[in-house]
C-alpha cells in the first residue's frame, strides 16, 4: 500500500501540495483527477521517489520510498515527458531498464509487441506521441513492478490503442495483481480501469474513495412541482439537510445535483410533494465539473472578453 | 505467462553498466585519441633524444659519409608532434565531456523523471556515475598507458618519460573530478563551464598566487611544503603557469621530497574536488536540475573566488611588486574600483545570461557585494597579518646546520650560533620596517640538514650593519675561501674548465665569460692569498656586494646532465658537505667585489687573455656584430646552420675562440649559450640538443688540452 501522510511539496516557494493525506491499496487501480497543475504529476513524482517531500511521508508498506532502492524497485513511473526517451529504441531502452529491474520480462515486451507491430531498431525520437506512449507503457508493463505509474499514458493513443492498453493494464491487475495508479484528464479512461480515485485541487485532495461510493453519494435530481405550488430557492431546499452542488430552476422545474444516498434523497424531497422526482446517476465527469464548480474552478463565463466568476 | 528474471539486481553495478554502455561509442573514440595522443607525443620525445644522439655521432666522424638524420626526423617528427598534440586537445574535452555525460541527469530537465526514479539512493547513484564516467577515459588510457609503456621500454626511454605517464593519468583524473564537481554544482552548461573555470583555473592561479607570494614574503616555514603542496592544492594548472608545475613533478620526482609534495598536492585536490562533489550530490535535487546554480553557497563562493582573482590580478597590474605581502597599490581607490566593477559587469552579465530574470536581480547584487566584501576582507586580512602569522615564525635553532644569505651577487654563509641570533633578529626587525624602498633584497635559507629548508625574508637597508657583521664573520671568510680553492681545484681535472666574467653583462658586450687556461700551481696560491687579504680587510661594506668587478667560476665541460659530474665530484672533493653546492650548480660562481683590490691585481696580472678582435684578427675570422646576437629571439637556433659550418672550424680557430664560449648553465644543469663563428654568424648551444653540442665541444676540447699537455 503506498500511503501519502501530511505530505507537502512546494517549488520555489510556491506550495504545490499541502498537506495531503491518502492511501492506494495494492492490487487497486488508481487514478489521480483534477484540475490543470493541480499536482497530480507531483504526486506521481513523489511516489516514485523523483521528489522528496518537504514534510509529511510517501511509504510504500509503510517504509519511505524516496531514496530506498528497494522500495523503488517495486514502482515504475511513466512520465507525461517522452523526450527523454528520444535517443532510445525499443530494444535499448527494454536493455537499459532492465538492468534496473529484476523482474523484466523480454517474453511479455515481445508479446505485447507483436500486438502493437512497433519497431524495435528504430529511435523513440522517429515515432509518433501515441507510439512513444505504447512503447513506454509497454516497457513499464514488461518492467513487471508492483506499482505502475502512469502520468498521462493515454494521451496521444487513437481508440483501438486506448482499448488495448487498457485490456493489457487489466490483464495485468488480474495475473500479477499489479497496482495500477494512473493520472489523466481523461475521466473515460479512469472510469473504465479503475476502482477508486482522489481529486486534487488547489494542493488538497478533495476526495479520495473508491469510484462506486463516488458515484452512489451524488446525483442529479429532477423536481418539477405543480404550478401554483410556491417556488423554492436553493437555500430553502438546502433546508431539506441536503448538500446542494448545483441549482437550476425552469419555472416550476427544477434540476439540481446533489449530495447524499440515494434512498435518503428520495425520502426527503418527497415531503415537498413534486409531482416529479427522479435521481439520475451521474457520469465521473459531471461529478469531476460539479465538484469544481463548488470550489470556483472553471466556473467562469466571458462578458466582454474578460472571465468573470459565476 | 511470460518468463521472469528473478534474480537480484545490484543497483551500482546496473548503474555503472548502463554508464559504460550508454557512452561507449565515446570510449572507442577516447581509445583511438589516447592512442593517437600521448603514446606518440612520447614516441617523437624519445626520437628526439635518439636524434639528438646520432647527430653526435654524426659530428664524431665528420669525415664519413653518413646520411643526416635531419632531414628524414623532421617532417615525421613534427607531423606527428602537431597530430598527437591535437589529439591531446581533444582528449582534454572528451574527458570533461564524460563527467558531463555521466551526471547528465543533472543538466538535462528532460532526463530528470527517467533517472530519479530509478531504484538507487544518492551513493549508488553518484559513485556508479562517477565510476562509469570514469571507467569511460581510464580503459582507453590505461590501454594507451600500456601500450605507451611497452614502447619506451623497447626504445629505453628515461624514466622521465615514464613519470610523464603518470602525470598524464594524474591530470586526466582532476580534470575529470572537477568537471563531476562542477557539474554537481551547476545546473546547466553555460554556469558549468563558469563553474570550470572558477574552480579549475581561477582557485588554481589564487592558491598559487598565495603559495608563491608566502613564500616571496620569506616567512619562515617548510618551503618546499608550501611551494610545491599548496600550490598544487588547487589544481594543476596556476602552477603550470608559472612555470613550475609539470617541470617540478617530472625532472624533480626523484629528488624524493619536492616530488612528492607536488603529487600529494595534486592527489589531494583531487580528494578534495571528489568529496565537494559528493558531498553536494547529495543535496541535489530533482527539482533543481537545469536550473543555474542551484547550489546557492557554490555559486557565492564561485563570486567570492572571481572577485578574489580580479582584485589579485588588478594588484599586479596596479603596481609592479605590489603581491600579498608588500603590497603597493600605485592608486588605492583606482584599481580597487576598476577591480569591483569588473567583477560585477562579470557576474551580472552571467547571471542575466544563465537566469534571463532580472526579478531576481537584487538579491543576487546582494550576494555579489557579500562575496566582493569577503574577498577584499580574506585578501587585505591575509595582507596584513602576514598570512595570520604564518609570516612571523622565527626558525629555531635546533638542528640548524647553516643560514645562506643570498645578497644579489653572492652569497653568504652563516654558521656560527651567534650569526644565526643576528640574522633572527634583523629578519624581525625588517617584519616591522617593510616595505622600504631601499630594501636590500637578500634570500635567506635556514639549512636543518635533514633537507628541510627555512626561508628568510627580504633585509632593509637599515639592517645591513647586522648584515656587515654576518659577511665579515669567520664562517663566511673560510667558506668564500675554501670554494675558491676548489674551482681553481677542479681546474686541474679534464671534465672543467675555469672560467671568469667582468661585471659587464656578457651580452652587451658579446663575449662575456672568458675561459682561462689551467692555473699553475703558484698562481693559484697567490690568487688564494690575495683573496683571504681581501677578507680580511675592513675596508668594505654590505653594499660592496652588490657590485662587482669580476666572478670564477667552474663550468662542466661536457656531460652537463650532472650525472657523471656528481661522480666525478665524489672523487674529487674531500669534503662532502661541499656537494650539494657544487651538485645543485655545476658552474658555481665567486664574485669579486670592486673592493677586493688584492685579488683583481692578481687576477689581472695572470689572466693575460686576448681580446676577441685579437683573436679573430689572427685566425682571419670576420667579427660578429654586436646586433647580431640576440638573445632570445634566436635561441636554439643552432639546427639551421648547416652542419658543415661546424666542421669548418679547424682545431687552430677553435682553440683560439676556446677562451670566447660563451656558455650559461641553468639549475638543470643543462648548457646552453653560443660561441662566434665565422660569417656574421654564433654557433649556439641550445639546451634541448646538449647533448649534439657537448659531445662535439668535448672531442673539439680534448684535443686541445691533449695538445696543451704536450706543449706543457
Amino acid at each position: 500500500m503506498i500511503s501519502f501522510k501530511q505530505v507537502t511539496k512546494a517549488f520555489d516557494g510556491q506550495t504545490v501540495l499541502d498537506s495531503i493525506s491518502f492511501d492506494i491499496p495494492k492490487g487497486s487501480a488508481f487514478g489521480l483527477i483534477g484540475s490543470n497543475g493541480a499536482g497530480k504529476s507531483t504526486i506521481l513524482r513523489l511516489m516514485s521517489g523523483v521528489y522528496q517531500p518537504d514534510s509529511g511521508e510517501v511509504l510504500l508498506d509503510g517504509k519511505p520510498i524516496f531514496n530506498s532502492p528497494d522500495n523503488k524497485c517495486r514502482v515504475f513511473f511513466v512520465s507525461d515527458e517522452t523526450v527523454q526517451y528520444h535517443s532510445f529504441t525499443i530494444k535499448s531502452l527494454a536493455n537499459f531498464y532492465k538492468l534496473y529491474y529484476p523482474r523484466f520480462s523480454d517474453a511479455l515486451l515481445e508479446k505485447m509487441l507483436k500486438a502493437v507491430s512497433l519497431p524495435t531498431n528504430k529511435p523513440l525520437s522517429t515515432f509518433s506521441k501515441g507510439m512513444k506512449r505504447q512503447a513506454i507503457t509497454m516497457i513499464g508493463i514488461a518492467a513487471q513492478p508492483e506499482y505502475l505509474l502512469l502520468d498521462e499514458a493515454f494521451d496521444g493513443l487513437d481508440p483501438a490503442m486506448r482499448k488495448l492498453v487498457r485490456q493489457l493494464l487489466i490483464d495485468r491487475m488480474l495475473e500479477e495483481n499489479m497496482t495500477i495508479i494512473i493520472s489523466t484528464h481523461n475521466l473515460t479512461e479512469i472510469n473504465e480501469i479503475c476502482d477508486s480515485a482522489a481529486l486534487i485541487h488547489d494542493n488538497r485532495i478533495i476526495f479520495s474513495r473508491s469510484l462506486d461510493d463516488i458515484r452512489s453519494n451524488m446525483h442529479k435530481l429532477q423536481l418539477a412541482f405543480p404550478t401554483d405550488a410556491p417556488a423554492y430557492t436553493k437555500e430553502q431546499l438546502a433546508e431539506t439537510g441536503t448538500e446542494i452542488l448545483h441549482f437550476e430552476k425552469q419555472q416550476s422545474v427544477y434540476h439540481l445535483v446533489v449530495k447524499g444516498d440515494e434512498e435518503e434523497l428520495c425520502e426527503r424531497f418527497s415531503a415537498l410533494h413534486p409531482v416529479v422526482c427522479d435521481l439520475i446517476p451521474l457520469t465521473l465527469e459531471e461529478i469531476f465539473i460539479y465538484e469544481l464548480e463548488v470550489l470556483g474552478y472553471g466556473n467562469y463565463v466571458f462578458e466582454n472578453d474578460e472571465p468573470v466568476s459565476q | 505467462m511470460a518468463t521472469t528474471s528473478l534474480k537480484t539486481m545490484n543497483p551500482f553495478l546496473s548503474n555503472f553498466r548502463g554508464i559504460v554502455r550508454k557512452n561507449r561509442l565515446l570510449m572507442i573514440f577516447l581509445t583511438f585519441l589516447s592512442l593517437l595522443g600521448l603514446p606518440v607525443l612520447l614516441f617523437v620525445g624519445v626520437e628526439l633524444r635518439k636524434y639528438d644522439s646520432e647527430m653526435s655521432d654524426y659530428y664524431a666522424a665528420p669525415n664519413e659519409a653518413v646520411t643526416t638524420p635531419q632531414d628524414m626526423s623532421e617532417i615525421f617528427q613534427t607531423t606527428l608532434t602537431i597530430v598527437s598534440i591535437l589529439a591531446m586537445v581533444v582528449i582534454v574535452f572528451m574527458i570533461a565531456n564524460a563527467a558531463i555525460q555521466a551526471f547528465s541527469y543533472l543538466l538535462k530537465k528532460s532526463d530528470t523523471d527517467l533517472y530519479f526514479s530509478l531504484p538507487m539512493n544518492h551513493n549508488q547513484r553518484f559513485f556508479s556515475c562517477y565510476l562509469g564516467g570514469l571507467t569511460v577515459w581510464l580503459l582507453p588510457t590505461l590501454i594507451s598507458n600500456i601500450i605507451t609503456a611497452a614502447v619506451l621500454s623497447i626504445m629505453e626511454a628515461p624514466t622521465e618519460f615514464f613519470l610523464c605517464l603518470l602525470i598524464y593519468d594524474l591530470v586526466a583524473l582532476w580534470l575529470y573530478t572537477l568537471t563531476v564537481m562542477c557539474v554537481n554544482f551547476c545546473g546547466n552548461h553555460l554556469s558549468l563551464a563558469f563553474a570550470l573555470v572558477v574552480f579549475g583555473v581561477l582557485t588554481s592561479f589564487i592558491a598559487n598566487d598565495a603559495s608563491v607570494q608566502l613564500i616571496q614574503m620569506q616567512c619562515v616555514y617548510k618551503g618546499a611544503f608550501f611551494e610545491y603542496f599548496l600550490s598544487h592544492l588547487a589544481g594543476p594548472l596556476g602552477p603550470t603557469f608559472r612555470d613550475f608545475g609539470f617541470d617540478v613533478i617530472l625532472y624533480e620526482c626523484n629528488r624524493a621530497q619536492i616530488g612528492l609534495y607536488c603529487l600529494l598536492g595534486f592527489a589531494a585536490c583531487i580528494v578534495l574536488e571528489f568529496l565537494a562533489a559528493w558531498f553536494v550530490h547529495g543535496k541535489r535535487k530533482a527539482e533543481t536540475v537545469s536550473k543555474p546554480f542551484p547550489i546557492r553557497s557554490a555559486y557565492h563562493l564561485m563570486q567570492f573566488f572571481t572577485v578574489m582573482f580580479v582584485v589579485i590580478l588588478f594588484t599586479e597590474i596596479s603596481a609592479e611588486n605590489a603581491v600579498y605581502p608588500y603590497m603597493e597599490w600605485e592608486r588605492p581607490l583606482l584599481y580597487p574600483l576598476l577591480a569591483v566593477i569588473a567583477c560585477l559587469l562579470i557576474l551580472l552579465i552571467l547571471d542575466l545570461i544563465t537566469t534571463r530574470n532580472l526579478k531576481k536581480m537584487p538579491r543576487r547584487i546582494a550576494g555579489y557585494v557579500l562575496a566582493t566584501a569577503a574577498a577584499f576582507i580574506v585578501f587585505f586580512g591575509l595582507n596584513y597579518t602576514h598570512f595570520l602569522g604564518f609570516g612571523d615564525r622565527t626558525p629555531s635553532k635546533l638542528g640548524l646546520v647553516e643560514v645562506k644569505a643570498e645578497m644579489e651577487n653572492t652569497t653568504l654563509y652563516l654558521r656560527e650560533p651567534a650569526n644565526v641570533d643576528s640574522i633572527n633578529e634583523v629578519l624581525a626587525e625588517s617584519r616591522k620596517t617593510m616595505p622600504s624602498e631601499a630594501a636590500l633584497i637578500i634570500d635567506i635559507e635556514y639549512n636543518y640538514g635533514n633537507k628541510q629548508k627555512f626561508y628568510g625574508m627580504p633585509i632593509p637597508n637599515e639592517q645591513k650593519e647586522a648584515l656587515e657583521q654576518m659577511i665579515h664573520s669567520t664562517s663566511n671568510k673560510e667558506f668564500w675561501c675554501t670554494m675558491l680553492k676548489k674551482i681553481l681545484d677542479a681546474n686541474n681535472s679534464d671534465a672543467h674548465m675555469l672560467q671568469f666574467g667582468t661585471k659587464y653583462s656578457p651580452y652587451d658586450n658579446n663575449f662575456g665569460y672568458l675561459s682561462v687556461p689551467k692555473l699553475s700551481a703558484e698562481d693559484c696560491d697567490r690568487l688564494l692569498e690575495a683573496y683571504r687579504k681581501d677578507w680580511d680587510s675592513s675596508g668594505w661594506t654590505a653594499n660592496d656586494f652588490k657590485y662587482y668587478e669580476y666572478f670564477f667560476q667552474s663550468r662542466v665541460v661536457y656531460d652537463a646532465l650532472y650525472g657523471e659530474y656528481r661522480e666525478y665530484l665524489e672523487e674529487t672533493m674531500d669534503d662532502g658537505t661541499q656537494l650539494w653546492f657544487m651538485g645543485q650548480f655545476p658552474g658555481s660562481r665567486l664574485y669579486i667585489p670592486e673592493a677586493f683590490k688584492n685579488t683583481i691585481a692578481v687576477m689581472e696580472d695572470i689572466l693575460p687573455v686576448p681580446t676577441i678582435e685579437d683573436v679573430f684578427r689572427e685566425n682571419d675570422l670576420k667579427l660578429i656584430p654586436k646586433q647580431e646576437f640576440a638573445f632570445g629571439e634566436t635561441w636554439g637556433f643552432y639546427r639551421e646552420i648547416p652542419p658543415e659550418d661546424y666542421i669548418k672550424l679547424d682545431a687552430k680557430a677553435f682553440k683560439a675562440l676556446y677562451h670566447h664560449i660563451h656558455t650559461s648553465y641553468d639549475d638543470m644543469g643543462d648548457v646552453a649559450g653560443a660561441i662566434p663563428i665565422e660569417d656574421y654568424r654564433w654557433l649556439y648551444l641550445d639546451k634541448a640538443g646538449d647533448a649534439i653540442i657537448n659531445n662535439y665541444f668535448k672531442d673539439q676540447l680534448q684535443k686541445i688540452y691533449n695538445a696543451e699537455s704536450a706543449d706543457s
